[in-house]
């Protein structure tokens, strides 16, 4: 099928597909999660670095506010306030350069901030020392030229564009963050379209591979049916041109029987003529030459007479025993088979002791090996396995000791007896002759009609088997009955169904 | 056979020869009766029940046939068949005398009225010997008359 071949590769490129997509949305979906992360920390540090400004400007207030106290009632608990905030600033200061970065902008603008808080310090500690040392009127008036005023504005303005530049950051931040979030959500989604389609395409072509491997399965099933059908048509003919042979023989056999008779009715009633006919010589023939030329001439005519007489019936006898024994072939091919469990054990048991007394005559020994139990008909194998031992017996040589054997053999589908004998042997050239009707092989000295082989392959083929021949690897010649397995098993079901139905009749 | 009443013995045999040789065997026996030979079944069944003019029975006598199931015309079995429905002639004797040995056959012919089934030995001897048997057994066989 061309189709097959395009198939697989669409195949495997939706798989690919579908993993190079998952791959893709994983990646962007990292990616993104990073950024996001980015953008967070970003904002934690904006967060940190608004409160940062928020503290300094509550200290500083602090410490100006501890330092007016003071100045104002010499009371030390304002010292104390002023001490502890303003020792605060510089620390903070610190952290929030930390936080800006190593940007030279921000490190600039820390650099600044730095020198305005500590002059702002410097004033302050100033003002502290001289109110201490009770020059209260010098701190006053230092307080009074305003320059820590400009000095907090000063300082106060550059913490609030700081405040102000965070702000924009987070503010970007914020934009990029929900960008983040749009993208992500887009990236999945469309990775969750793109798989749905891939997954629809796979299921179509499943879907698609599915109804063909049906439709090659019905396809499959339609020719087996019709091989089946094809196979019992052609074993339908088969039995009807077998049954039409049988027949034949049948009709022929016994065609041909009408006018044998009467061949041998009228030779018979010839032969009774024959006193009437040949007048009976003299008493005296028997001594002397015949009394005279007429005398002579009827013992001549009476001899040729009786030549004519003692062929006609010879061959009469002859053409019966063949037409006897296609009639009895044609018999045992319609006769009923009677189908049962036999054990060849016994079976071969019973013919052997018939074979008993001629093993012993011609100094053979016949060798049973383990035989199994089968489903057959009993005559039939009785026939079949009779004769061939017959053959084993009737063909051994004369010059060795005779050795028979009979061996089965089981296979998956068949039980082979075997029957094999280390006789004279059957010619290659001879091996299918033998089993032709009035055929024999090898030297015609021993007697027989040439159908004991033609009949049990007939048998054989009754009862679900075949026979065979090949030659002995020790000499001699082995026949191997293959009996079907198969056949047996049909002629059981068979059997079963047929005593059912009787049973149910009865 | 019976004295009184004269049977004729009907003959229905295809082979003029095996005829001849029955003729011959059952003549060696010592019967003198008529034998009326049909070599076909339409002739003889028309001897038995044809129509006007061509029925051969005569009233008074007696008959036995003897019938071979291998005709040209028409089967033994279906003479034998309309014998045995026919009311003049249901009452006649009728011997089978054939070459078939089959079991049904001869099941069939005693389950239409056949009275003896004869198969023809092959060996002539043996046929010779039977016929004379059967010869034999006419001489002592009792038949109806036709009425």
């Amino acid at each position: 099928m061309i189709r097959k071949g395009y198939r697989a590769p669409s195949q495997l490129v939706l798989v690919l597909a579908g993993f190079a997509v998952v791959l893709a949305a994983a990646v962007a979906s990292v990616w993104l999660i990073r950024q996001s992360q980015d953008t967070n920390d970003r904002l934690t540090q904006a967060l940190t670095v608004t409160n940062l400004i928020a503290t300094m400007r509550a200290d500083l207030r602090r410490a100006e506010s501890g330092q007016r106290g003071f100045l104002l009632t010499g009371k030390a608990a304002y010292l104390n306030d002023y001490n502890t905030t303003r020792g605060r600033l510089l620390p903070e200061l610190d952290k929030l350069a930390h936080l800006a970065g190593s940007e030279a902008a921000a490190e600039t603008r820390a650099g600044a901030l730095r020198s305005l808080i500590e002059a702002k310090l410097a004033e302050l500690g100033k003002t502290i020392d001289l109110e201490l040392t009770n020059r209260h009127q010098e701190a006053l008036a230092l307080v009074a030229t305003d320059e820590g005023l400009a000095l907090t504005q000063q300082i106060v303005e550059n913490l609030e564009q700081i405040l102000a530049e965070e702000s924009a950051t987070v503010d970007a931040a914020r934009r990029s963050s929900d960008r983040t979030d749009v993208a992500l959500f887009a990236v999945n989604l469309a990775g969750v379209v793109l798989i749905s389609a891939l997954a629809y395409g796979a299921f179509l072509l499943f879907q698609r591979n599915t109804r063909q491997i049906q439709a090659s399965e019905r396809e499959v099933r339609a020719l087996n049916a019709e091989l089946e059908a094809r196979v019992a048509e052609r074993t339908a003919d088969l039995e009807d041109a077998n049954a039409e042979i049988q027949r034949y023989a049948y009709v022929v056999t016994h065609d041909l029987r009408s006018p044998l008779v009467n061949i041998m009715g009228f030779t018979s009633e010839l032969e009774a003529l024959r006193e009437s006919l040949f007048r009976q010589p003299a008493p005296a023939e028997a001594q002397g030459p015949p009394a005279s030329e007429e005398d002579r001439r009827l013992v001549e005519l009476r001899g040729d007479f009786d030549e004519a007489i003692h062929f006609i019936k010879t061959s009469i006898a002859k053409m019966d025993g063949l037409i006897n024994a296609i009639l009895k072939l044609s018999r045992a091919g319609r006769r009923e088979l009677a189908v049962r469990r036999i054990d060849l054990n016994d079976l071969v048991e019973v013919i052997a002791a018939d074979f008993r007394h001629r093993l012993k005559e011609s100094g053979a020994e016949l060798v049973i090996g383990e035989l199994p139990t089968i489903t057959s008909d009993r005559m039939a194998l009785e026939q079949i396995i009779s004769n061939l031992i017959d053959n084993a017996v009737k063909y051994l040589r004369r010059d060795v000791p005779g050795r028979i054997s009979v061996k089965a053999e089981e296979t998956p589908t068949s039980h082979r007896i075997s029957i094999a004998d280390n006789g004279r042997g059957i010619d290659p050239k001879d091996r299918e002759r033998v089993f032709e009707l009035f055929r024999r092989a090898g030297p015609q000295d021993r007697p027989g009609e040439g159908i004991g082989l033609a009949h049990a392959r007939g048998l054989a083929r009754r009862i679900g088997g075949a026979l065979g021949v090949a030659d002995n690897p020790g000499g001699g010649t082995v026949f191997t009955l293959t009996l079907s397995k198969l056949w047996m098993a049909r002629q059981s079901a068979s059997s079963k169904s047929a005593s059912a139905a009787k049973g149910a009749a009865a | 056979m019976n004295s009184q009443v004269p049977v004729t013995i009907v003959m229905i045999e295809d082979d003029e020869g095996h005829a001849r040789l029955i003729e011959r065997n059952i003549r060696r026996s010592g019967i003198n009766n008529e034998i009326v030979p049909f070599s076909s079944g339409r002739p003889a069944l028309d001897y038995f029940i044809g129509g006007a003019g061509k029925c051969g029975l005569e009233k008074g006598k007696g008959y036995l046939v003897l019938l071979d199931l291998n005709l040209p015309d028409m089967s033994g079995v279906d003479i034998l068949r309309r014998l045995k429905e026919t009311s003049q002639t249901e009452r006649i004797p009728v011997v089978v005398l054939t070459t078939t040995d089959d079991k049904t056959e001869i099941q069939r012919c005693y389950d239409l009225g056949c009275n003896v089934y004869v198969t023809k030995p092959v060996n002539y001897e043996n046929f010779a010997e039977a016929i004379r048997q059967l010869g034999l057994f006419f001489t002592v066989v009792k038949v109806p008359e036709v009425g």
